[in-house]
């Protein structure tokens, strides 16, 4: 890793390794003021004291969903070869959808295979919240649930409105 | 109940530190391997029911992990972070009413497991899976704060940026708060004391960071929260310091607790101390270190209205606690003819102590309104306590 | 590429526009004043930066272009004077509006006339203002505030569009994909090493990931609207650059001890944060400026510092030309002086611009100082870019130094037109 930005026509490696370690740090940085400029809609993140690759997020159940009145808490994770690699999210917050594994690990496809570097916290948030009021049920982790969504959409809405109100009040 | 038929004692072998954190359990907390609840009629001893706790923590010492409200208990698992409330029935019962903890709702886990059958299924083998969430009475915390946040400002960047510094940056502190110790309120309502792990176990918790929380057994809310420094919640404590008693409806003479509230000469103790302390926020502190009270920690003997006796309230007072034993008698003043020792207390067996130095703690335990008082008197390396009666001559 | 400049150029061109249509409404917002000033010398800036792509060292051509660039200042003048008559009708609505209220009519009329001569005078003096803004855009922009205020939309929409996806920061040594996203060099390559060889933006498959190259139009448009940027992320990556400065610069001291000479009392007005020493020693240099552009000097630096006390002028118009002493310093001890300088710079640069970071509060002496070492500081990396020999220089910095003569110059036409 070192030696694909050491290529740079820069002198030394040793440096490159440590600025590619600071550059991680920088662009969440630039991330935690991208996203408190202009924070999404019901979002809101921030590091976890002084370490600045955990995060928490805050995801308000938008209205009219069955998740409305819930609070959402959420682990955000950035590995050290950020942006390279995308953040882990994780729901601290139980919630019946077919998107969230049994251990709250949010599955949507541009946190894994889909991810882009391009892609930012504010963006990641904004398809999670989106999550909400469509779940991705083509590419569900919690079958039964995605099954539910599909076959009976009332009771779905009715189960995931009874587990806001008991897990996420 | 109404008659004072049954008794409860609770019995624990002995504890084992450097407990493995394992099973939802925290860390840093050691465990009892038994706890037993025996409920006891005391008219002829006979055990009634019992409820056991196996490899638990539960702080016995003082009743300061147990609760006793009418016929509800509330009994604090610190290792495992679970109020446990229960009923004593009439029929001489120990009834599971609810557990609070990683769940609010009695049914949240039945529901949970009849829900995610096919998840779980999976999940199975892999052991306390709660832990990836936060518990339930830890969301309520966690979100009623958020909340509180949230709508004390309007403009949302101030909002972000707030909740940035008073939220996301203490979060793990506040996910990382266990329950100390709780008390009832009423029948409905539970103070939750939550500090750090270290705080909980120690003796002297004063220093650690603490915060209170009202929460409603029913709604499953938390309906107020304070910091431990929060001058809010000690002038409620000042001005209506009763209503944190919570006592019993069938025990008349429980309403004639002296207090600062309801005693003038209680009152202007406290406002001394508060005017001789360094730092308000210290002081509160130190006043609200009290909270939540012990169960039946307070005794309503007259010899403790301050409106009728004047004593130093560092050797003696209402509240039941360990104190160092002095080998001076401790004195009762007359408040109406200054200046008269009414009587005096000599703690010490008469003949004196074996030797000077060695430190015995000792305990009062006036009667609620006969003249007689009990004093327990310990010394160091497990001798026997000596308990004197103390009559009226 | 060339297209793209010129797209970039021209909302600028619009902008450069509108304050001769706009200022009609006699509202004169000196900021919006500055906004045009930017917005004219952008264009120029690209110009400039054009000629340098086009890497011809035909001479010929350059000398044309700057000469082209030299004459636009007898233009300017004029129109000044264009925009001075067309101007006075723009008073005219507030005297109409007066007139309605007849008893006052004369009276006021006469001191709207006032007025309008006040309103000329400072038409001219931002006109004046302008054409050193147009020096001064670095200057401004490291001011941050007031240029992130004043420039808003245009200049933070343009941070954004030349922002690396990935970075989030300027791009730095840009390297644009066959579908058109331009990202870092350096990040583009870790993206498609660690991520696959799919545009982070639109995920269209790139051919190479490794063989990126610089886009240089791009690259040199950057470095000319966020040189301080640039600057920046260049110091913190090239840590050892300014120890192989140093060395070479002794070599290289024959060639630019006029330059050093000259920055000399900046340097020494910076440590000192006193602006007189600022007011005492400019003036003169403005003329040694002009009279080195006259006769074609290739010294071109001066006009960085002296552009500054310009505008200090036009702040406080009553401290104009106090003293004129003339510049007697010998050559003889530029080469000495330089090294110290150079050392002194060098060595400064990065407390100042840690200062930079830190401080937002603009204050403007302190400043000042900054943005004067800044710009130096900039000349000197540009003296070390290009070749030692003269011939080579790029047109950028004579066209640079045409700029700055046309600042010069201004600032001693209105110096002359208001005495005291």
């Amino acid at each position: 890793m070192n030696s694909s930005i050491g290529v740079g026509g820069m002198p030394a490696a040793s440096w490159v390794s440590t600025t590619s370690l600071s550059a991680s740090g920088k662009r969440i940085q630039r991330e935690m003021v991208e996203l408190n400029s202009d924070p999404p809609p019901d979002c809101s993140a921030g590091p976890k004291g002084d370490n600045l690759y955990s995060w928490v997020s805050t995801i308000i159940g938008p209205s009219g969903t069955p998740y409305e009145g819930g609070i959402f808490f959420l682990d955000i994770i950035f590995p050290s070869d950020y942006p390279f690699k995308p953040p882990k999210v994780i729901f601290k917050t139980r919630i019946y959808h077919c998107n969230v594994d049994s251990a709250g690990n949010v599955w949507l496809d541009i946190l894994k295979d889909s991810w882009s570097p391009a892609l930012t916290i504010t963006k990641v948030l904004l398809a999670i919240r989106s999550m909400f009021t469509n779940p991705h049920t083509y590419s569900p982790i919690a079958l039964d649930i995605a099954h539910m969504y599909l076959a009976d959409r009332a009771k779905h809405d009715e189960l995931a409105a009874e587990w806001t109100l008991r897990f996420a009040k | 109940m109404e008659n004072n038929q049954f008794g409860l004692f609770a019995t624990a072998t002995a504890q084992i530190h450097d407990a493995p954190a394992n099973g939802g359990a925290i860390q840093g907390v050691p465990f009892i391997e038994k706890i037993t609840f025996h409920l006891v009629r005391l008219e002829d001893g006979v055990i009634l029911d019992e409820k056991v706790f196996h490899n638990d923590f539960i702080n016995l010492t003082n009743n300061m992990g147990v609760f006793l409200y009418d016929d509800l208990l509330a009994i604090v698992s610190l290792r495992y972070q679970t109020i446990h409330i229960l009923q004593i029935r009439e029929s001489g019962n120990l009834v599971d009413v609810r557990a609070i903890g990683s769940f609010c709702h009695e049914d949240d886990e039945l529901f949970l497991n009849s829900n995610s059958q096919v998840e779980n299924s999976l999940q199975q083998n892999l052991p306390n899976q709660g832990n990836f969430f936060l518990s339930g009475i830890k969301q309520r915390l966690l979100s009623f704060i958020f909340r509180g946040i949230w709508n004390e400002e309007t403009d949302q960047i101030v909002r972000i940026q707030c909740l940035k510094k008073k939220f996301y940056f203490h979060f793990q502190d506040y996910v990382d708060l266990i329950i100390w110790k709780v008390q009832f309120l009423d029948r409905h309502h539970l103070l939750i004391k939550f500090g750090s792990v270290d705080g909980g176990v120690s003796r002297n918790a004063d220093q650690h960071p603490a915060f209170f929380a009202v929460y409603n057994m029913e709604t499953t809310e938390v309906v107020a929260y304070y910091q431990n420094s929060a001058d809010e919640l000690y002038f409620l404590f000042e001005q209506f310091c009763d209503h944190f008693h919570a006592t019993s409806r069938n025990s008349m003479y429980m309403n004639f607790i002296s207090s600062h509230s309801n005693n003038i000469h209680a009152l202007e103790q406290l406002r001394s101390i508060k005017n001789k302390a360094g730092s308000f926020s210290q002081f509160v502190k130190k006043i609200l270190a009290s909270l939540p009270f012990s169960c039946q920690s307070q005794s309503p003997s007259p010899y403790f209205d301050h409106s009728l006796f004047r004593y130093d309230e560092k050797l003696i007072s209402a509240t039941d606690r360990h104190r160092q034993s002095t080998d001076h008698p401790i004195k009762f003043i007359s408040r109406r003819q200054p200046r008269t020792s009414k009587f005096k207390i000599k703690p010490g067996p008469e003949a004196g102590s074996m030797d000077g130095r060695t430190k015995r703690i000792s305990s009062f335990l006036f009667h609620p309104f006969l003249p007689l008082a009990l004093s327990i008197q310990q010394t160091l390396f497990l001798q026997p306590a000596v308990v004197n009666i103390h009559f009226r001559r | 590429m060339a297209s793209e400049e010129e797209s970039e150029a021209s909302p600028q061109d619009q902008k450069q526009q509108n304050p001769v249509a706009e200022n009609g409404d006699g509202l004169f917002s000196p900021r919006f004043k500055s906004v045009a000033a930017m917005a004219g010398w952008d264009e120029e800036a690209i110009l400039v930066a054009a000629l340098v792509v086009e890497d011809t060292p035909d001479r010929l051509c350059k000398n044309k272009k700057r000469t082209g660039l030299q004459f636009k200042t007898p233009p300017s003048n004029s129109r000044r004077k264009r925009r001075a008559q067309r101007r006075s009708p723009v008073s005219i609505p507030i005297v109409v509006l007066d007139l309605d209220e007849e008893q006052n009519a004369k009276g006021e009329s006469e001191q709207t006339k006032v007025n309008v001569k006040n309103v000329e005078n400072e038409e001219k003096r931002t006109e004046e203002e302008k054409k050193t803004a147009g020096d001064e855009l670095k200057i401004e922009e490291n001011s941050g505030v007031s240029c992130s205020n004043s420039v808003l939309p245009c200049i933070d929409k343009l941070r954004e569009e030349l922002s690396c996806a990935i970075c989030l920061e300027i791009c730095y040594e840009p390297s644009t994909t066959t579908c058109g996203h331009s990202f870092c060099k350096k990040c583009l390559r870790s993206a498609a090493d660690k991520c696959g060889k799919r545009c982070p933006k639109c995920r269209q498959l790139i051919s190479n990931g490794r063989s990126c190259t610089i886009n240089t139009v791009l690259w040199n448009t950057i470095q000319l609207l966020f040189p301080q940027e640039v600057e920046g992320r260049k110091a913190g990556g090239a840590l050892n650059n300014p120890e192989e400065n140093e060395h070479r610069s002794p070599a290289r001291g024959n060639q630019y001890n006029v330059r050093t000479r000259s920055s000399r009392p900046s340097l020494a007005s910076s440590s000192s944060q006193t602006s007189s020493t600022r007011r005492r020693g400019n003036p003169s240099q403005d003329e040694d400026a002009e009279h080195r552009i006259l006769g074609r000097g290739i010294n071109n630096n001066v006009e960085s510092r002296s552009v500054r006390p310009a505008s200090v002028l036009h702040r406080d118009g009553t401290m104009r030309r106090r003293g004129r002493p003339s510049q007697d310093e010998v050559s003889a001890t530029a080469l000495r002086l330089e090294r110290e300088n150079l050392a002194r710079l060098l060595g400064r640069d990065g407390s100042v611009r840690r200062w930079r970071i830190t401080s937002n509060e603009d204050d403007d002496e302190d400043e000042d100082a900054v943005l004067a070492l800044r710009l130096q500081r900039e000349e000197f990396m540009d003296a070390f870019r290009e070749n030692p020999d003269q011939s080579n220089r790029t047109s950028l910095s004579s066209a640079r130094s045409n700029l700055r003569a046309m600042a010069s110059r201004a600032i001693n036409i209105r110096t002359r037109r208001h005495p005291i």
